[in-house]
């Protein structure tokens, strides 16, 4: 009818279909209630994070914050909006990371990472927060540090390390500094990057102590600050201790002193807007000499692509925030990629598994979302699709929402486990640039096959409603309560059924404390929670960061057939 | 001697030599390339690229930078029309004044004329010269501008003729006297209190026919010059107006005068009565307001005068059209008492040009006013139907003027226009004096200071918005890395909108001994706005929307608010660099022993004996005229022996004995840093000063223009030049921005970001100061042999001029003066081995000075 066409959604749509294009309808019924329930909730969730944020980005109080600026440092959110291009964005990573995790609180885990551009070529921030337990590197300080060097090594982006550190945090000594992924690690990862050439660039703007002096050291290039930036191994009060000398801190280990005699440092900084405006030009004289494949940022992207057509902001109104609700994928599709065109894979097979091709900021990706339980045929489908897009060195995207892999007898018949190994060895093998966002439930081997953080995705990040967990409360309820009461009964001891109850209201309490975002994010099981508004905008960034490499060749394994 | 030709009639003028620069050599061009008539302009070395030169058919340069070597040097003028074969000469002569005489040539008899100011001593000469040339002058004729210049003769002859005079004034020599010595032009007022000044214009043809085109009012005066000027005066009736028209016409009569010119009369405002002045034989500066109110062009009359025609109309014909004012746009401090100012002109956009506007001027963007000449740097003239709709449109114009670089009056000029007093046509000599607490701000005022604060806080603001904006387009339109996504506005952050600072330095035109920081705060706002904030947390923030529509101009919503805003951010980078260009076959050198050596007059009968070294064809034109100027073509060097010449150039010393180095091309102040990259000297505004090379032991200094320059030094008894290329330079750190929005024109500098100022002072300084000597030592950096010693004891050096050199390692180190001071207890010598660390010299600076003192035994 005439008014159907008059809807500029609906005639567009209409002339897409006629070209048989494929554009996602908008299907969302706004006046539905849980899309109203959803939105409450969702409302309520982001609210609750920004105060969460709020906090951290305080960093470590008042007072430390004056303290910080009477010596004329600025914060170390601050220093990165210095050192990245004016007018840019900034992918910080992990701001809730150490929440809840430590006795006292631990803003950001005391050092801030992130991804953003100088002068036009995307860098690795890595920058301690001296007003947080002056900068100290407490263990989940440590897997930050470490995550952020993980992502510059897979993404090539040089690393700029904002040091202000007073090493690693004595009493968490144990877990600090003996392992394998500690302390240690740091300067093993600036060794083996500045090996593969990807730049190793040092700003000492303030203490830089004991294990910390390495950082600069290893660094291949560093700066320092006049008065505020010290590197030595032993502080003055140990020196003393050790020696009997008495020394200065700057006279023992200041800019002067190791610009001028050790070497250590390499350039000298008045202060520390001189120090940040160094670091901008080491940026700039770098060269990608013999990396001619390399195209900084997006490949075979096209400059001019459009927004979806749907409003990004009613992400927040399809998140589930009751997992057992079902909703499409595609109403998520939809609102990230461009133009809201999104060309099916095997639309009618697996239909519990969405694939497909769109673009988003113009670069091809594939899109992997979870429509329902995992079935045979939805694995199959998957590894199919991340086949495809590894030999077309297309990008994936999951959008994981997944319960798990169906259970019972005829689904282990049909060789479940043999379909669902298919699809992890695709996901595990593929070396194509693979962002995950988990944007409901991830629960079990659904986990695993997509794409989960032990399938080292470049980038992996939570909605705020999402769960994360190997299976859900009340099943693992179910399961370990059997258990229990079986070993009850085998010990004599009675199990009422009010026993029973008790014992799964706390698994449940458990596993519903431990499968929240904060929870993961606490613990660095992601690189984030996000917005789902800001979705398409991240996904974006991570992908921009990703293609900053030459492509790999992906190798599979064998596949059981 | 005012004979006119009489075949002259068929004898048209075709081209015109313009013996003026700036905004009237621009006016009559433009004229004269209306009618068809082709012009010739005359510059200094200084106006090589002005618009005069730019503007012209042909160019001829006369000279260097002062005006009596160059514009006032009336021999060099009449080469220029010689070399030029104009038919017509236009010889306007008396500079500072803008004084635009016309000078024609038409074969047969000729008429040659000089202003009365300073020149006329001169004027029998150059009359001559003329006349062996063969050249008439549009304008006047000489008798009348002989009389005219004389203030008590001209006095005389108006008296005789029944023009009213001041009672009680002529005749009185020591009055007379006092006035010349006070300046020409107005220095009368004192005598009648209150006064006005006024001018009636009088044009006559060379055929006895003479008429008024009404007065104009230019009372407004700072400095004894005009400022504003209008037309017709204001609250005159036309009973009054004819009377003094009259007056004027008897005034041209009694001295037989044709051709343009303006009589001055004072007007008693108690009595009424009007008085005789005196008379400007020429067309004045602010000629347009006339022209504007009779709509006609008054160079284009002169001309068809200088042809032998008649007069387009005869004085019942002349209109009065409307009312029209001038106001003169000048580089000048305003605050410091109307100093002249110089600089460059960074940013340079005048109002639009139109039928009831015009912008007469003589520069463009990124001209210099230099110390030469007037710092004028343009003169607005407005047209209405009267005098309240002129006056709304001449604060208009000026509060869009756009001038940076330099500090100008525009801003006085509008406070100008807005007074209560002004606007009631209450205009007299004394207007800025009487109304100095209205016209002039005293910052030191609480209530006018945080009035302005606010303002200017405002105005950051907006220049805020207008940076990021720009910035944004800048980035959309090309993003770095091709990282486009990451460049999309508003930038993104996780969890928080990005925010920025910007630090701004108010410079407060009012009190310019000190700039005001202002840190700004800009939030972006998801929906492309900036949120912004202002220092003090107590002032609230402003959400300001920008639109970038191009160029400089933006829209800007602020608070509710939509507005054009005008945005000029501009670096000062004139600091030329020279590096010589490393090819010996590019040395030229020139045998001193058979340089010629010979004498000439110049213009000022100094007699300079000199050098000349250069290629070939040098002396031709040294002998054909006589000139300096003529000899000093690029790529020619002269060094010459004179005590007395003129300061702007500068000794070269020691190795040329005091032989004198000209440098025609003054420019702005230049650092040089030749060969090794190490910083020698300095020199100030047209200044060469030379440095010691100690390389190669010689003395140095460098020639020529950016882009086109030698390094000059000695070696042996050869003259090397080497040719280099130049790199510019930051003059300082800052970004400066000007903003203009309404009637607002703010002034800001914001640091630039560090990266692009180097770290020089941090690297420069291979001091080799020792903590364990006393401050201000100076220690040898390693142990070697003395090759040289530069300085004595005493000497005072600058910061990193060469002391000594040491070899040691077969190199040479040069040890240089960690900073300005005196060299005290400089002991080793030539030949001598030093020690590692050992102390080599001090330098006394003021503020160790004392420490030396204490410590006696030192040295």
């Amino acid at each position: 009818s005439i008014s159907w066409l008059q809807n500029p959604i609906n005639s567009l749509l209409h002339t897409r279909r006629n070209f048989g294009l494929g554009v996602l309808p908008d299907d969302l019924d706004r006046s539905s209630e849980s899309f109203a329930r959803n939105s409450e909730t969702m409302d309520g969730l982001i609210s609750d994070l920004h105060s969460h944020i709020h906090k951290v980005l305080a960093g470590g109080g008042p007072g430390a914050v004056k303290k910080n600026r009477s010596r004329n440092k600025l914060l170390p959110r601050e220093r990165i909006d210095r050192l990245i291009d004016p007018g840019s964005s900034f992918l910080e990573l992990s701001q809730l990371a150490g929440h809840e995790l430590y006795d006292e609180p631990l803003p950001s885990a005391g050092i801030i990472t992130g991804i953003g551009p100088v002068h036009g070529r995307l860098c690795m921030f890595v920058a301690n927060d001296p007003t947080v337990k002056g900068g100290t590197y407490y263990p989940i300080t440590v897997k930050k540090h470490l995550r952020a060097q993980e992502i510059a090594a897979h993404c090539k982006l040089p690393c700029i390390y904002l040091v202000d550190s007073g090493g690693a945090f004595l009493p968490l000594q144990a877990e600090v500094f003996p392992d394998k992924d500690n302390f240690g690690r740091i300067f093993y990862n600036q060794a083996v990057m500045s090996a593969e050439g990807i730049p190793q660039i040092a700003l000492v703007l303030g203490s830089c102590t004991a294990g910390g002096a390495y950082i600069p050291a290893m660094a291949d290039e560093s700066v320092m600050v006049k008065g505020n930036g010290t590197i030595f191994l032993a502080g003055p009060p140990l020196v003393k201790a050790a020696t009997g000398e008495e020394v200065s801190a700057e006279d023992l280990g200041g800019a002067t002193m190791h610009c001028k005699m050790s070497g250590v440092s390499d350039y000298f900084a008045q202060d520390e807007l001189h120090g940040l405006a160094m670091g901008r030009n080491i940026v700039k004289n770098l060269h990608r000499a013999g990396n001619p494949g390399v195209i900084n940022g997006l490949q075979n992207s096209i400059s001019d692509y459009k927004e979806p057509l749907y409003d990004v902001n009613e992400l927040r109104s399809i998140a589930p925030t009751d997992l057992k609700q079902s909703f499409d994928i595609r109403s998520i599709i939809a609102r990230i990629v461009d133009g809201s065109e999104f060309d099916e894979f095997k639309k009618l097979y697996g239909t519990t598994l969405v694939t497909g091709f769109a673009r988003m900021f113009g670069q091809p990706v594939g899109i992997i979302g979870n429509n329902g339980i995992l079935f045979n045929e939805s694995a199959l489908k998957g590894a199919h699709f991340i086949e495809l897009c590894t030999q077309r060195n297309i990008p994936l995207v999951f959008l994981q929402n997944i319960t798990g892999f169906m259970v019972g007898s005829k689904s282990e018949a049909s060789g479940i486990a043999k379909s669902g190994a298919k699809m992890v060895m695709a996901v595990s093998c593929a070396k194509v640039p693979k962002v995950t966002v988990i944007v409901g439930g991830s629960f079990g081997a659904g986990n695993y096959a997509m794409c989960g953080r032990a399938y080292s995705p470049n980038f992996l990040f939570f909605w705020p409603n999402a769960r994360i967990s190997v299976m859900g409360g009340a099943q693992a309820a179910g399961v370990l309560s059997q258990i229990e009461g079986g070993n009850k009964k085998k010990q004599g001891f009675q199990w009422t059924k009010e026993d029973e109850e008790k014992f799964k209201a706390k698994v449940v309490e458990a596993y519903d404390r431990e499968s929240s975002a904060y929870y993961s994010t606490a613990r660095l099981w992601d690189d984030g929670i996000i917005d789902p508004a800001d979705t398409r905008k991240i996904i974006g960034f991570c992908l921009s960061a990703s293609m900053n490499r030459v492509p790999e060749t992906t190798k599979y394994g064998v596949f059981r057939m | 001697c005012a004979t006119p030709a009489k075949n002259q009639s068929d004898r048209r003028i075709e081209k015109i030599l313009v013996a003026n620069r700036g905004e009237i050599a621009c006016r009559i061009m433009r004229t004269a390339k209306r009618l068809g008539i082709r012009t010739v302009a005359v510059y200094s070395d200084a106006d090589s690229q002005s618009l005069h030169v730019k503007s012209a058919d042909e160019a001829v340069c006369i000279g260097p930078p002062p005006a009596r070597l160059s514009y006032l040097n009336s021999s060099a003028i009449i080469e220029a029309a010689i070399r030029t074969g104009a038919q017509i000469h236009l010889l306007p002569l008396n500079l500072w004044d803008h004084t635009c005489f016309l000078l024609t040539l038409i074969y047969g008899p000729h008429i040659v004329m000089f202003d009365g100011y300073g020149f006329l001593s001169e004027s029998a000469g150059f009359a001559q010269l003329c006349e062996d040339e063969g050249f008439t002058f549009i304008g006047p004729p000489a008798s009348a501008i002989r009389d005219m210049g004389d203030k008590s003769a001209s006095k005389r002859i108006m008296g005789a003729a029944g023009v009213p005079l001041v009672p009680g004034y002529h005749g009185e020599g020591q009055d007379v006297d006092l006035m010349k010595s006070e300046g020409e032009k107005i220095g009368y007022p004192i005598l009648i209190k209150p006064t006005h000044g006024g001018g009636g214009k009088v044009f006559g043809d060379k055929h006895g026919n003479i008429i008024h085109l009404h007065e104009r009012d230019c009372s407004v005066q700072r400095r004894h010059q005009k400022i504003i000027e209008e037309a017709p005066a204001p609250n005159v009736l036309n009973d009054f107006r004819s009377h003094v028209g009259q007056a004027a016409v008897s005034a041209a009569k009694a001295v037989g005068y044709h051709n343009a010119g303006t009589v001055e009369f004072i007007v008693d405002t108690s009595s009424g009565q009007f008085y005789f002045m005196e008379m400007n034989t020429r067309l004045q500066v602010e000629h347009p307001v006339t022209e504007m109110i009779i709509g006609e062009d008054l160079v284009e009359w002169q001309i068809r005068v200088a042809n032998g025609e008649r007069l387009p109309m005869s004085q019942s014909q002349v209109p009065l059209l409307g009312h029209a004012f001038e106001a003169r746009i000048y580089a000048e401090n305003v605050p410091k008492g109307f100093l002249p100012a110089t600089g460059i002109l960074h940013h340079y956009l005048p109002v639009p040009i139109s039928a009831t506007v015009r912008v007469e001027t003589g520069v463009e963007q990124g001209d210099t006013v230099s110390m030469h000449y007037d710092p004028m740097i343009a003169k607005l003239v407005v047209w209405g139907e009267n005098r309240a709709t002129a006056l709304v449109k001449l604060k208009d114009c000026l509060s869009k003027f756009q001038v940076a670089g330099l500090p100008t009056n525009i801003n006085f000029l509008f406070r100008l226009a807005n007074h209560k007093a002004f606007e009631n046509g209450e205009v007299e000599t004394h207007f800025i004096e009487h109304f100095r607490d209205d016209l002039f701000v005293d910052p030191s005022n609480p209530v006018w200071a945080q009035k302005a604060h606010n303002a200017a806080k405002f105005s950051a603001s907006l220049v805020a918005a207008c940076i990021c904006e720009k910035e944004n387009g800048a980035l959309r339109e090309r993003p770095p890395g091709g990282l486009s996504v990451w460049y999309a506005h508003p930038p993104f952050r996780v969890h928080h909108h990005a925010s920025r600072t910007m630090e701004l330095e108010w410079v407060n035109e009012y009190s310019s001994s000190c700039s005001t920081p202002l840190t700004i705060s800009i939030t972006y706002q998801p929906n492309g706005c900036y949120f912004i904030e202002t220092g003090e947390s107590s002032s609230p923030g402003l959400e300001v929307k920008a639109a970038h529509l191009g160029d400089h101009e933006f829209r800007v919503q602020a608070d509710g608010v939509s507005m054009d805003v005008s945005l000029a951010v501009y670096s000062k980078c004139s600091f030329p660099i020279f590096h010589p260009i490393q090819m010996v076959s590019n040395v030229y050198l020139y045998p001193i022993g058979e340089s010629r050596r010979t004498s000439v007059n110049d213009s000022l009968n100094d007699s300079i004996e000199f050098y000349m070294v250069g290629c070939e064809g040098f002396e031709r034109h040294l002998l054909d005229d006589g000139k300096l100027q003529m000899a000093l073509q690029e790529g020619h060097v002269a060094i010459w022996k004179n005590d007395s010449f003129p300061q702007s150039y500068v000794t070269m010393e020691e190795p040329i004995h005091g032989h004198m180095v000209y440098y025609p091309w003054s420019r702005e102040p230049d650092l040089y840093d030749v060969l090794h990259g190490t910083l020698v000297g300095s020199a100030t505004s047209g200044h060469m000063r030379p440095w010691r090379n100690p390389y190669m032991d010689t003395w140095c200094t460098t020639l020529g223009e950016e882009n086109h320059t030698s390094m000059m030094f000695y070696i042996g008894q050869w003259l090397a030049l080497l040719p280099m290329v130049t790199t510019r330079h930051l003059l300082d750190g800052n970004d400066h921005i000007h903003i203009w929005h309404g009637p607002h024109h703010h002034y800001f500098k914001q640091k630039m970001r560090l990266e692009l100022s180097d770290d020089y002072e941090s690297q420069r300084r291979p001091t080799f100061e020792a903590a364990s000597h006393p401050p201000g030592t100076v220690v040898a950096p390693m142990a070697g042999l003395v090759v040289k010693v530069l300085v004595k004891n005493g000497t005072r050096v600058e910061e990193g001029q060469p002391i000594l050199v040491l070899e040691a390692m077969k190199m040479e180190h040069v040890v240089k003066a960690p900073s300005v001071g005196h060299i005290h207890g400089l002991q080793v010598a030539a030949g001598q081995h030093v020690s590692d660390n050992s102390a080599l010299f001090h330098v006394m600076t003021d503020c160790n000075q004392h420490k030396f003192a204490e410590i006696p035994k030192l040295g």
